[in-house]
């Protein structure tokens, strides 16, 4: 979801991801803002995005993360893991629908 | 894998320059809670209300720095820094005390190290001849005038052991000296042994170049043979093969070079008397002399 969104909406910091996820699950997903930041250290040591310093929109000084290349191509195979994954389920579901 | 060794690589950084690190991260969350704090004010709550909010949205900072930490480094390098820092502190503190532990260590291992070197050698390690387990070294007790104190062995009494005592395989007796050598450069004396035909073979020494001797070098007349160790082969004579045959002057006499023995060649002399000498010139033992022999 933080490779998602950094993809769609360039870079950001961590607020903004936040924000963000919360925004796209319609605030389905509440999540402790805290916890994102050990999840964008190990994205960032992984390669997948990069970071740096810059100032937000309340002059503050903030951390800004933007995917990488590399973070493309994670994300892309995450994308058709997680489908291949949804649809091989889906598949049983339907199946044991069928039957009840 | 990449990705596994990248991450890897990255916290040991993280582990080497954690104190910079922490105020980023330290500052990152604030302005996070900050960020918070404004949208909340936005939505025209209190500020203390918008503060505690915002502390609320973002979760416990202490545990998301904690979990931050253990990902940023190698808990396992952090740890041990820290343990050798408060080591570090522990011998500052208490100087005699570290001093006393560290000089009894020091002792401790020291003496582990050369009693085992000691054992290593004398009972581990096979001695470097030729079955050495049917080798003996031989002394003669003079109770009655000397006490319990080995001496050397009468060479005519060496010579009957070898002819009568049926229980000896051979016998080689041995007598040490010292030999000006003046072939070569300049005169030296280096340590010289006079040594038994057989004593080559008996210990299954092979000379590297040349031969041993022979029995009839024992007898008075044919004995200006020599045999040369492989390192004053070397340093006196440039290792030059064609020396073997060639006459060289030792204690004014010339002597024809017969051999060359090994380098790791030492004759087991003077055991009783737990000298070690290593000896560079082997002359043939001429029992025609009448002299007591090692």
């Amino acid at each position: 979801m933080v490779l998602k969104t950094l993809n769609a909406m360039g870079p950001q910091h961590g607020y903004g991801v936040a924000r963000r996820i919360e925004q796209t699950s319609d605030s389905l997903l509440s999540i402790n803002h805290g916890t994102l930041y050990p999840v964008l250290l190990k994205l960032e040591q992984e390669g997948a995005i990069a970071s740096e310093w810059g100032v937000s929109e309340n002059n503050r000084r903030a951390k800004f993360y933007r995917i990488t290349k590399s973070g493309r191509k994670q994300l892309e195979s995450e994308v058709s893991q997680w489908a291949q994954a949804t649809e091989i389920i889906a598949r049983f579901l339907v199946l044991k629908g069928t039957k009840v | 894998m990449i990705r596994t060794l990248r991450r890897t690589w990255n916290r040991l950084l993280g582990s080497l320059s954690a104190k910079r690190r922490e105020s980023d991260l330290a500052e990152e969350l604030d302005s996070h809670i900050q960020l918070l704090r404004e949208e909340n004010l936005r939505h025209g709550i209190s500020p203390d209300e918008a503060d505690r909010r915002a502390r609320l949205q973002f979760g416990g900072i202490e545990s998301t720095k904690e979990s931050y930490r253990d990902q940023r480094g190698l808990p396992f390098l952090d740890a041990l820094a820290q343990d050798v820092r408060y080591a570090f502190r522990g011998i500052r503190k208490d100087c005699g005390f570290a001093a006393v532990a560290i000089l009894s260590l020091a002792i401790g291992i020291g003496a582990n190290i050369s009693i085992f070197s000691l054992i290593n050698s004398v009972l581990l390690q096979p001695l470097a001849y030729k079955e050495p387990q049917r080798l003996f070294a031989v002394g003669e007790l003079l109770p009655h005038r000397f006490g319990q104190n080995p001496l050397g062995v009468n060479p005519v009494h060496a010579q009957e052991w070898a002819k009568q005592c049926r229980l000896l395989e051979q016998v080689a007796a041995m007598r040490s000296s010292r030999a000006d050598l003046a072939s070569g450069g300049v005169p030296v004396s280096v340590p010289s042994v006079d040594v038994p035909h057989n004593l080559f073979t008996l210990l299954g020494v092979e000379p590297i170049l040349g031969r041993t001797f022979i029995p009839e070098e024992e007898q008075e007349g044919h004995h200006r043979v020599v045999i040369l160790s492989e390192s004053l082969w070397r340093s006196r004579f440039s290792a030059d093969p064609s020396l073997v045959g060639r006459s060289i002057l030792i204690d004014r006499q010339n002597y024809e070079v017969v051999g060359i023995v090994p380098a790791w060649f030492r004759v087991p002399y003077g055991v009783m008397s737990a000298t070690n000498t290593r000896f560079e010139i082997f002359r043939p033992l001429v029992l025609g002399e009448m002299r007591s022999v090692g």
